[in-house]
C-alpha cells in the first residue's frame, strides 16, 4: 500500500487542509492499510449517509484512455482521504459516456433518476458535455466538469450549478500567440483538427500571434493518413507549425510527418494535449522532441504537490501521470473540500454550490481556483519543451509561465 | 517573461491568414505529385482488409462486421510478437496465421449457425463480435494507444522526383502490390480460384457439383481473417493501433466492397485504389469536405453501377 503512506504524507504536509481533514485521514488511512485499495469495506464509522457522485466518463471508445486516466486521478485523491469528507462515504458510480452526446446523457439522467447521485463529474467529449448540460442546468445537479473543453460551457452555456475543473479551449492556446511571434517565429502554418475544439484552440492563439499565417490545414477528427496534410504544410513553407490535435491523431501525424523528416526545418509548437504521455509513450522515437507546447501542467513542474502526485501515481498505476490525471485528482479533491466546507450537509444546495465556488488549494498544476464570472477554473499555462529524459523518457519542460489564465467569458 | 498575468486580457488581434493558396505552382504539383503516391500506398492497406471481406461477402453472402477486429487483432498479434522477438518480419509472418486459425474457429463455432439466416441476424452476430473483441482487447492491454516501429531499413523517406516519401510506404505500396497479383493470378488461374468463383455464381450449384462448401467456407473465411491480420501488422508502423482502431478503417473497407463489387479481387483493387487516392487527394479538392470524397465516389458507381465495378452479382 505505498499509495496510502504517500497519501499520508501528502495531506501532513498539505497547507490548505484543516486539522480535522488530517485527523481522518488518519484514521482511515490507517484502517485502509489492511484492506483492499478499492476501499469499498471500509468500518462503518459514517456519521452521514453515502455521497454518491455519478462520474460520467469514456471506458470505450476513442477517448477510453483519457477516461482512465481521469478515474485513476479521481481514485488517488479519494483514497488518499480515506473516500470519505465530513463523516460522509464518498461513492463513485461509473458510466460509460462512450464518445456520443446521446449515450452521455442517458448514462447521466440514470445516475440521477436510478442511482439517485447527489452530484455528476465527468465528461471528455465537448459535445457529450454540451449535450447533457440542458438536462443537468434544469435539475440543478451541482456538476464538474473534468476535461470536455468547449468555449460555450464557460460563456453562453455556463450554469450555476455546472464547474469545470479543467480548461476551456482557449486557456492554453491564448498565451502560445505572442509566446511564438516574440520567440520562436513570425511565419506559423495552423493545422488542427477540424472540429469545434481544434478551430477554438486555433482562433484564441490568433487572436494574440502577431505574426504571418501561412496556411490553414485542418485535418478531420480522427483522420488516419496525414501525408496530404504533411506536403500541404512542407508547401507553405512555414517556420513553425502550431498544431491542436489530441490522441490518436497527434500519433498518427507525428509518427508520419518523422518519416518523411518534416520538422527537419520546422519548429513544433502548438497545444499541450498532442505531446501528452498517452501520445510519447505510443509513438516513443517519433515524438517530437523540441515541441514547444502550452497547457496547464507539466509532468516536470517542480513543485512538492506535483512531486507527491507524480511519484503517487506512478507507484499505484505503475506509470507517468498526465494531464487528465491531474484534471481527475483536483475534480475529486474539490468534491471533498466542498463537502469539508458545508461539513457534509449538501440538503442546501446553493451553500454547496458556493462551497464549491470557494474551493482554493495547491494542485499538482499550481494554483486552483474558479473564476466567480464563469465558473470555469483559472489555470496557470506553462509554455513547456518535450525533452527526452534519460530516466523518464518523453516530458515537458517548462520554459515559462503564465499565471492566471481566465476564459474571457464572452 | 515579466509577463503579468493575463486575466481576460486580449492580446492584440492577429492579422487575417493570408491563406493556404500561397504555395508556388511547382510546389502545387509537388504536393499533387505526393497525394498520389500516398493514396496508392493507404490504397494497398485497405486492398489487404477489402479482398477478404469482399470475396467472404460475395461467396458466402455473409457481412462479417469482425473483420476490422480480425485486423485489429493482427495488430496486436504483431505488437505482442515485436515485444517479443523485436523481429518485425517474424511480427508479419505470426499475425495471419494467428489470425487464420482464429479466423477459421470462428466461422466454424459461430457462422455456421447462421448462414440461414437473414442478414439482420448475421448483422447482429458480427456486430457482438466486434464489442466482444475490443473489450478482451482492452481487458488484456488496457485503452492505451501503440505504434509499431518502423523495421530497419524502412526508416527514412526516400525522395521520388524531388518528393519526399517515407520508404515504408513504398514498401507498403510494394507489398500490396506482390499480394494483389499473387491473389489475381490464383483467383484466375488455380482450381480454388475457379472453386470460389464459381462458388460467388452460384453456391447451391457448386454444393451440388461435389464441392464440399462447409470447407470451402472456413478455408476462404481463415483466409480472409488472415489477410486482415497481415494488414494489421502492416498498419502498425504509421497508423496506431489502440483498441477500436477497427472502427475508423471498416467503414472505408465497406466503401471499397461496394465500389470494386462483390466477390472479385479485380474489383477489390480497383476499388481499394479509388478509396485511397480519394483520401489522399480529397484534402486537396474539398478541403474542409474531405470525408465526403471517398462517399462522392461510392454514390458516383451506385448510380452508374449499381452491382459495384465488377461486381459478379448485385
Amino acid at each position: 500500500m505505498a499509495d496510502t503512506s504517500e497519501g499520508l504524507l501528502g495531506i501532513g504536509l498539505g497547507d490548505a487542509l484543516t486539522r480535522r481533514q488530517v485527523l481522518q485521514a488518519g484514521l482511515t488511512g490507517a484502517a485502509m492499510l489492511g484492506l483492499a485499495a478499492c476501499g469499498e469495506t471500509q468500518p462503518a464509522v459514517s456519521a452521514g449517509p453515502d455521497f454518491k457522485v455519478g462520474a460520467v466518463l469514456p471506458a470505450s471508445k476513442v477517448y477510453a484512455e483519457l477516461g482512465a486516466s481521469i478515474t485513476n486521478g479521481m481514485k488517488l485523491y479519494l483514497d488518499k482521504v480515506g473516500n470519505k469528507a465530513a463523516g460522509r462515504k464518498i461513492v463513485l458510480l461509473f458510466e460509460d459516456e462512450e464518445a456520443s452526446p446521446d449515450v452521455a446523457l442517458a448514462k447521466t439522467r440514470k445516475l440521477v433518476e436510478q442511482d439517485n447521485v447527489t452530484m455528476i463529474a465527468g465528461y471528455v467529449a465537448s459535445p457529450d458535455a454540451v449535450g447533457s448540460r440542458d438536462y443537468l442546468h434544469q435539475n440543478a445537479i451541482p456538476t464538474l466538469i473534468a476535461n470536455a473543453g468547449a468555449n460555450v460551457l464557460s460563456r453562453a452555456k455556463k450554469s450555476p450549478y455546472i464547474y469545470r475543473t479543467s480548461f476551456s479551449n482557449w486557456q492554453p492556446s491564448h498565451p502560445m500567440g505572442s509566446y511564438v511571434a516574440d520567440n520562436i517565429t513570425k511565419k506559423v502554418t495552423l493545422v488542427y483538427a477540424n472540429y469545434a475544439a481544434g478551430s477554438e484552440a486555433a482562433a484564441s492563439f490568433k487572436e494574440t500571434y502577431t505574426g504571418q499565417i501561412l496556411a490553414e490545414v485542418k485535418p478531420p477528427l480522427n483522420n488516419q493518413d496525414y501525408s496530404t496534410y504533411i506536403s500541404q504544410i512542407r508547401a507553405s513553407k512555414p517556420e513553425a507549425i502550431y498544431f491542436f490535435l489530441s490522441g490518436t491523431d497527434a500519433d498518427n501525424f507525428f509518427t508520419q510527418a518523422k518519416q518523411v523528416d518534416l520538422f527537419a526545418n520546422i519548429k513544433v509548437t502548438g497545444a499541450g494535449f498532442g505531446v501528452e504521455q498517452d501520445v510519447t509513450q505510443a509513438i516513443g522515437d517519433k515524438s517530437p522532441v523540441g515541441a514547444i507546447t502550452g497547457l496547464h501542467w507539466a509532468y516536470t513542474l517542480d513543485t512538492r504537490e506535483n512531486k507527491d502526485f507524480t511519484s503517487a501515481y506512478k507507484s499505484r498505476y505503475g506509470k507517468l501521470a498526465d494531464v487528465f490525471a491531474v484534471q481527475g485528482y483536483d475534480t475529486a479533491r474539490v468534491i471533498v473540500d466542498a463537502l469539508n466546507a458545508v461539513k457534509g450537509k449538501t440538503d442546501d444546495k446553493q451553500a454547496f454550490l458556493k462551497a464549491i465556488a470557494d474551493v482554493k488549494f495547491k494542485s499538482p498544476r499550481g494554483d486552483f481556483l474558479f473564476d466567480a464570472a464563469t465558473n470555469n477554473v483559472i489555470n496557470p499555462i506553462y509554455i513547456r519543451e518535450l525533452i527526452k529524459d534519460p530516466s523518464l523518457g518523453y516530458v515537458n519542460k517548462v520554459r515559462a509561465t503564465v499565471a492566471s489564465v481566465a476564459d474571457p467569458g464572452h | 517573461m515579466g509577463r503579468g498575468p493575463e486575466r481576460r486580457s486580449r492580446g492584440p488581434t492577429g492579422p487575417p491568414a493570408s491563406g493556404g493558396g500561397s504555395a508556388c505552382k511547382l510546389t502545387a504539383i509537388e504536393v499533387a505529385l505526393s497525394a498520389v503516391l500516398n493514396g496508392l500506398a493507404f490504397g494497398g492497406l485497405i486492398f489487404l482488409l477489402a479482398a477478404g471481406l469482399s470475396v467472404i461477402f460475395g461467396l458466402m453472402d455473409v457481412l462479417n462486421l469482425a473483420h476490422g477486429s480480425f485486423y485489429m487483432l493482427g495488430a496486436y498479434v504483431g505488437l505482442t510478437v515485436l515485444g517479443l522477438t523485436n523481429n518485425f518480419w517474424l511480427a508479419l509472418i505470426a499475425a495471419p496465421i494467428a489470425l487464420a486459425i482464429l479466423g477459421g474457429a470462428v466461422e466454424v463455432i459461430f457462422f455456421r449457425r447462421i448462414y440461414q439466416r437473414g442478414h439482420l441476424m448475421q448483422v447482429l452476430l458480427t456486430f457482438g463480435l466486434t464489442l466482444v473483441f475490443v473489450d478482451l482487447i482492452r481487458w488484456r492491454f488496457g485503452p492505451q494507444t501503440h505504434s509499431l516501429p518502423t523495421p530497419p531499413g524502412l526508416e527514412g523517406a526516400v525522395h521520388i522526383v524531388g518528393i519526399p516519401f517515407a520508404s515504408y510506404k513504398l514498401f507498403v505500396i510494394l507489398f500490396a502490390t506482390v499480394v494483389a497479383a499473387v491473389l489475381v493470378v490464383a483467383w484466375r488461374k488455380s482450381k480454388v480460384g475457379a472453386i470460389l468463383r464459381a462458388g460467388v455464381a452460384d453456391r447451391e450449384m457448386l454444393g451440388l457439383l461435389g464441392i464440399d462448401l462447409s470447407r470451402v467456407f472456413t478455408a476462404t473465411f481463415a483466409f480472409g481473417a488472415a489477410l486482415a491480420g497481415l494488414a494489421g501488422v502492416v498498419v502498425g508502423p504509421y497508423l496506431s493501433v489502440y483498441p477500436g482502431m477497427d472502427e475508423s478503417i471498416l467503414v472505408l473497407v465497406l466503401v471499397v466492397v461496394v465500389v470494386g463489387g462483390l466477390g472479385s479481387i479485380e474489383g477489390a483493387i480497383i476499388g481499394s485504389l479509388l478509396v485511397g487516392l480519394a483520401n489522399a487527394i480529397g484534402p486537396l479538392v474539398l478541403g474542409g469536405f474531405e470525408a465526403a470524397s471517398i462517399f462522392a465516389v461510392m454514390a458516383v458507381v451506385l448510380l452508374v453501377r449499381p452491382r459495384g465495378l465488377l461486381g459478379l452479382r448485385q
